[in-house]
């Protein structure tokens, strides 16, 4: 085993089906030790070349080129089972993306490490394997690793999940470890602590890493070098702090300026990627869409809404929840607000529970109390679980609270029937996450787009859906085709497109672009602020990511644990974070400046 | 594969490298051919068969399949060929109105059970259970007992059987489909629980409907022969593949061909509907397609 | 656990009530005068007035279903309206026959199902894999009766290897006993297994594409290792479901076999209780048909709690 050699050494790696090639012939080294991220948006390959090296693809494809390992004489992909076997969770190992499902589900988890040992022999015996699991447990970070070792998969937590599979890949002390979108699934601070360990433990054994994602501060957190895929090439490749501040192809470029969320231009809006990359109809359509925001609102308009963006119109206070101290009315507004939220609390009866004991009881929320108002840009941000969801679903009247008053538009809708809401149906809409669920598969896009308005004669439906298309950017010839010929940025237009038909006065987003690639992200990003501005509407922006949040919001309000901990304008509490979960939350969402500050130290 | 692949026109349909491994396609047509001999049986039938299937032929008992009756005669002289044509209607027929009856029985209370999680749910989802443990076959025979075997009697007790299967089906499809955002956006607009059961429910899993619609046809078509070789489904003379098995099985000794014909025909029926079943289950399961 | 186990026994409890009583309304209520069936349409109507005093039927419904369920609780099963004897020995005599013939089929339909299913699935894309999967697909469209008969046809009248039917209690002839089980199981369990063979192979196939198997296989487990070590165990948890599902269709199955074999179980019993119109002995074997289904499911149920331990706690 040579020094010098590369760990990794990718030449010429072409994949494809027999109908196309997806791969088209990518080279790279990995020397020992080294820290490389591969960074692409969905459908680059990039998780194609991980599943190349370990010689995991599906049957369906076909691989060429060579992929050699330092110390094996081989060609990975010419080698048979047997020796792959040998090398797989030895040499090299894996990590994946889904922590939910990539554990045995009916196995304790110490056993599912011990047996990477008991395969490749490296411990004596099971005894020896188990007892060195819960040393690996523990070195990984989980807390009562003996216990946890005896633990089955549903007992634990995403990120402890995820420490369980790298607790398992370092078993064998691999050369190479692979870790594909190791941390997306995570909540934004749980994935710090995670991308951390990853650091330290690679560090420690001088374990090289190939890092796949398809975040950019994932790589600064972590990576030496970075690799950047765009449809199915390396199209940069270079050390990260350079390819940070100096990117030297356009994709690379656009790709991060496009994900530099608090960068604008001087238009106020977020850089978008100009290349072949944007979706379809925008290009198609520039006579229709866009004039309605640029070419027809004169400029000083422009220049009011991006003053918006720094000086919020309602010099809202900036607060926190003391431990032990009173609840506090956040963002508390003179007159009559949009929206009014006091002491709301929302439990949830758990199944099951003893055959005499009582159910026990979930707290969603407790004693939550806000105000947004009229034209506000009120952004809630949270991590899973923290109540954010529960919260959004009670301000549109999805769910009912089990106490405290819900006022909007100066209706109370704290236990009102339907009948009573039909007003505040057409007054209040949501976007929704997930540009796939959130369109029905069987309805034509008119129909869906229709399917708010009420009363309304069929061809004054189909003028005001055509003329709401039009706004979102899409053309009137949409109106015929289903969902699944769309890609996700011109789903989610549409699902903006129906929430708008009725005109309302108040948008919910759920999280209305953590489903899309980085340069589709920030095109709606800009549309949804186009039309607020356009429509006058009060936003009120639920994520877990707080730069979407600090891009679009000039209130955000932070939620943890069914409680909002602090609240103020945006740029204040980004700054100057009050509470210790803020101060976690904004430490692990740094901005482009901040990372390119980081890599450089 | 979606974004970056945006810019080609979205309208691209499935994708060239599922097509290839989208297994539904042979099954499905497998399924179609047999389930049309069947049909083409049942129809020709209407008009012409080469004997007349109901009467008695005493000069002509236990012929061997020959020129003249294809498929031989039975014991009652009557010609095994032209029965097994006529046998398909009843079996079509049972097979229709069964899944009709089940399919109009069980999906709305599989969508309404669906549509409301919680205490409504659990409870029309133990009365589900419970009609479970009385399968249709067994409810066809004390319906039997109750109002006197007959084809009526048949269709309906296997069609109440099978509705437990298809609320079953229906009411995890609701709610999957409940789950989804459209479904909430739906409600957030305003819609009734009648408006989204129709509009987004119902068309988002006729597929799996149309699946299990297949399969317990099939099963039908067997319960209907089982009930028949009982002398509890279809009375003579009205041929059947189910009676024709009972009255082959005194003959066993004799003529043991005479249980051959009847059961391809049984056979033939099943796996038409079984094929198509899997093929359609193929075709609409976004589970069964390969991911990359 | 054991709460879990109660929680359970406590629903299989309910269960069986509401079963009874869905039965009692089905057989002694729906089709009217049991008096009038018992006596047939010739009988005057002093004499039908007369049998059912005899019969209890002026007594309140609420009444007689708590007497009838009572009793078949304490084993009192009630009269046969026709033989006038008690219907209980009858019925748990004929249940012994047919508790051993479907278990025995429970256990070759496994046999045979999880080998083949196994075999079905790993060999998929192989061409014998696909002739495997295609005879499996025509084991599921043969009627058991027929299966029956045709074994008949080849072992007892053609080779006379084995009797055509009848049954033999095992305490008497223990041999006997065994010649007169195998056709019957075989062509109970075959085609059952048949079934549950493509249950197996779906469930298998579905496992194998599980996010697991690849961390396995990225662990180095080959992927035949990688299946039997992690696959098997997650496959068996839908099969079970199945399983629990198909034992009704088995008992129905059981029903038709025995009349084909002349076996004297329970199926045999209900056929000629049915043809006597003998509804007060239909309604017992009934009832007893239907818990012997929701007691297996509720055993089933159990297997699966220990199985797959996110059912143990929490609910």
């Amino acid at each position: 085993m040579t020094t010098n050699a590369p760990t990794l050494s990718v030449t010429d790696l072409r994949v494809g089906s027999p109908f196309d090639e997806l791969l088209h012939g990518i080279s790279f080294d990995i020397a020992v030790g080294e820290r490389v991220g591969l960074i692409g948006e969905s459908g680059s390959g990039k998780s194609l070349t991980a599943t190349s090296v370990m010689g995991l693809l599906p049957e369906t494809l076909a691989a060429t080129g060579t992929i050699r390992l330092n110390g094996v004489d081989a060609d990975l992909l010419t080698a048979g089972e047997r020796r792959l076997n040998s090398l797989r969770g030895n040499t090299m190992a894996m990590v994946f993306q889904e922590p939910m499902t990539a554990l045995n589900p009916l196995m304790r988890v110490g056993a599912q490490v011990a047996e990477i040992m008991m395969v490749h022999r490296t411990e004596r015996g099971r005894r020896q394997a188990r007892e060195r699991a819960v040393e690996l447990l523990a070195q990984v970070k989980l807390p009562n690793p003996a216990e946890a070792a005896l633990a089955f998969p549903h007992q634990l937590s995403g990120g402890q999940r995820q420490r369980v599979m790298l607790a398992m890949a370092m078993a064998n002390d691999p050369q190479l470890l692979l870790c594909d979108e190791p941390t997306t699934a995570l909540d934004v601070t749980v994935q710090a602590e995670v991308l951390k360990l990853i650091g330290n433990l690679v560090t420690d054994r001088g374990t090289a890493l190939l890092l796949i994602t398809h975040d950019i501060a994932v790589v600064a957190e972590v990576c030496q070098r970075v690799l950047v895929m765009y449809q199915g090439n390396i199209v940069e490749d270079g050390p990260v702090g350079r390819v940070l501040t100096a990117p030297q192809h356009p994709y690379t470029q656009k790709l991060i300026a496009a994900s530099d969320l608090s960068s604008v231009d001087e238009r106020g809006r977020l850089h978008t990627m100009s290349m072949p990359v944007i979706a379809k109809p925008v290009t198609a359509t520039p006579g229709t869409a866009r004039p309605r925001t640029t070419a027809s609102a004169p400029s000083h308009v422009q220049a009011d809404a991006a003053a918006a963006l720094l000086l919020p119109p309602y010099p809202a206070a900036h607060q926190r929840l003391e431990p032990d101290g009173p609840p506090v009315i956040f963002n508390e507004v003179a007159g009559v607000p949009a929206i009014s939220v006091r002491d709301l609390s929302r439990q949830y009866r758990r199944r099951g529970g003893g055959l005499f004991a009582p159910a026990p009881i979930v707290h969603g929320l407790r004693e939550v109390s806000f105000d947004v108002a009229e034209g506000q840009r009120f952004g809630i941000v949270g991590e899973s679980g923290s109540g954010k969801s529960t919260l959004m679903r009670i301000l549109c009247a999805l769910d009912q609270p089990s106490g405290g008053t819900v006022d909007v538009l100066g209706q109370s809708i704290d236990g009102a029937s339907e009948r009573q809401l039909r007003d505040f149906r057409s007054q209040v809409q949501i976007v929704f996450q997930d540009p796939m669920g959130s369109l029905d598969p069987r309805m034509r896009v008119r129909d869906i787009v229709a399917e708010p308005l009420r009363n309304v004669g069929r061809a004054e439906a189909l003028a005001r859906v055509e003329a709401q298309l039009a706004a979102v950017g899409l053309d009137a010839d949409v109106m015929h085709r289903h969902p699944h010929q769309f890609s996700g940025g011109q789903r989610q237009r549409i699902s903006i497109a129906r929430a708008l038909i009725t005109r309302p006065r108040v948008l919910v987003a759920d999280e209305a672009v953590s489903a899309l690639d980085v340069s589709v992200r920030a095109q709606v990003l800009n549309l949804l602020a186009d039309l607020v501005d356009e429509y006058q509407l009060t936003l009120v922006f639920v994520s877990h990511d707080l730069g979407v949040i600090r891009h679009l919001c000039d209130t955000v309000a932070v939620i943890s644990d069914g409680r909002i901990v602090e609240c103020g304008p945006t740029a204040s509490v980004y700054d100057r974070p009050l509470h210790p979960y803020t101060r976690q939350l904004v430490s692990a969402t740094p901005s482009m400046d901040e990372l390119a500050r980081r890599v450089a130290n | 594969m979606t974004a970056i692949n945006a810019q080609i026109p979205a309208a691209t349909g499935p994708n060239p490298a599922r097509r290839g491994t989208k297994g539904g396609g042979a099954t499905l047509w497998a399924g179609l051919v047999l389930i049309g001999l069947v049909l083409l049986a049942a129809v020709v039938s209407l008009w012409w068969t080469p004997f007349d299937p109901e009467g008695v032929f005493s000069d002509s008992i236990l012929l061997p399949p020959g020129a003249q009756h294809l498929l031989g005669t039975d014991s009652f002289g009557r010609d095994v060929f032209s029965s097994i044509l006529r046998g398909a209607q009843i079996s079509l027929l049972v097979g229709t109105v069964a899944v009709g009856i089940a399919a109009l029985l069980g999906v709305p209370f599989g969508i309404v059970a669906g549509m409301n999680p919680g205490r409504l749910d659990q409870f029309m989802m133990r009365g589900n259970d419970i009609s479970l443990a009385f399968p249709a076959l067994l409810l066809a025979i004390i319906f039997g007992a109750i109002f006197g075997a007959g084809t009526v009697t048949a269709m309906v007790a296997l069609g109440i059987g099978t509705a437990p299967a298809f609320a079953l089906i229906a009411r995890s499809g609701t709610m999957q489909i409940m789950s989804r955002e459209y479904v909430q956006a739906a409600r957030a607009s305003g819609k009734s629980g009648l408006f989204i059961g129709v509009r987004h429910i119902l068309p988002n899993i006729s597929g799996m409907l149309i699946v299990q619609a297949s399969v317990s046809f099939g099963i039908a078509v067997l319960a209907e022969a089982a009930l028949s070789y009982l002398g509890l489904g279809t009375p003579p003379p009205t041929p059947s593949w189910g009676r024709m098995l009972q009255d082959a099985q005194g003959y066993l000794f004799i003529e043991p061909l005479l249980i051959v014909w009847p059961g391809i025909a049984i056979a033939i029926a099943v796996l038409g509907f079984n094929l198509l079943g899997d093929g359609l289950r193929d075709r609409f399961d976004p589970k069964m397609q390969v991911n990359r | 656990m054991v709460l879990v186990v109660l929680r359970r026994l406590g629903v299989f409890a309910t269960t069986v009530v509401v079963a009874s009583v869905v039965t009692f309304l089905m057989l002694s209520i729906l089709p009217g005068n049991a008096a009038r069936i018992a006596l047939g349409v010739q009988a005057s109507e002093a004499d039908v007035a007369a049998q059912a005093t005899a019969m209890g039927l002026d007594r309140p419904a609420i009444v007689r279903y708590l007497d009838w369920f009572g009793n078949v609780l304490i084993g009192d099963f009630g009269t046969s309206t026709v033989s006038r004897q008690a219907i209980g020995p009858e019925i748990t005599d004929a249940l012994g026959i047919t508790v051993i013939l479907v278990l025995t089929s429970v256990v070759l339909a496994l046999l045979f199902a999880i080998p083949f299913g196994i075999l079905t699935a790993v060999r998929q894309r192989k061409p014998d894999g696909a002739i495997l999967s295609g005879i499996s697909q025509i084991g599921v469209a043969v009627p058991g009766f027929l299966a029956g008969m045709l074994l008949v046809t080849i072992f007892a009248v053609t080779l006379r290897w084995l009797p055509a039917g009848g049954w033999v209690d095992p305490g008497e002839d223990f041999g006997g006993f065994i010649e007169h089980l195998i056709l019957p199981a075989i062509a109970l369990g075959s085609v059952q297994g048949a079934v549950l063979s493509r249950y197996v192979r779906s469930s298998v196939l579905e496992v194998m594409r599980e996010d697991f198997i690849r961390t396995a296989r990225a662990k180095g487990l080959g992927a035949g290792r990688a299946l039997f070590r992690h696959g098997l165990r997650n496959a068996a948890v839908p099969v079970m479901t199945v399983l629990g599902l198909q034992i009704a269709t088995l008992l129905v199955g059981a029903v038709v076999i025995e009349r084909v074999f002349s076996i004297p179980g329970l199926g045999s019993l209900l056929l000629d209780k049915v043809a006597l119109r003998d509804l007060p002995a239909v309604q017992g074997i009934v009832l007893v048909l239907v818990v012997f289904v929701l007691a297996l499911n509720f055993l089933v149920d159990l297997a699966f709690t220990l199985i797959d331990p996110r059912l143990r706690s929490a609910t």
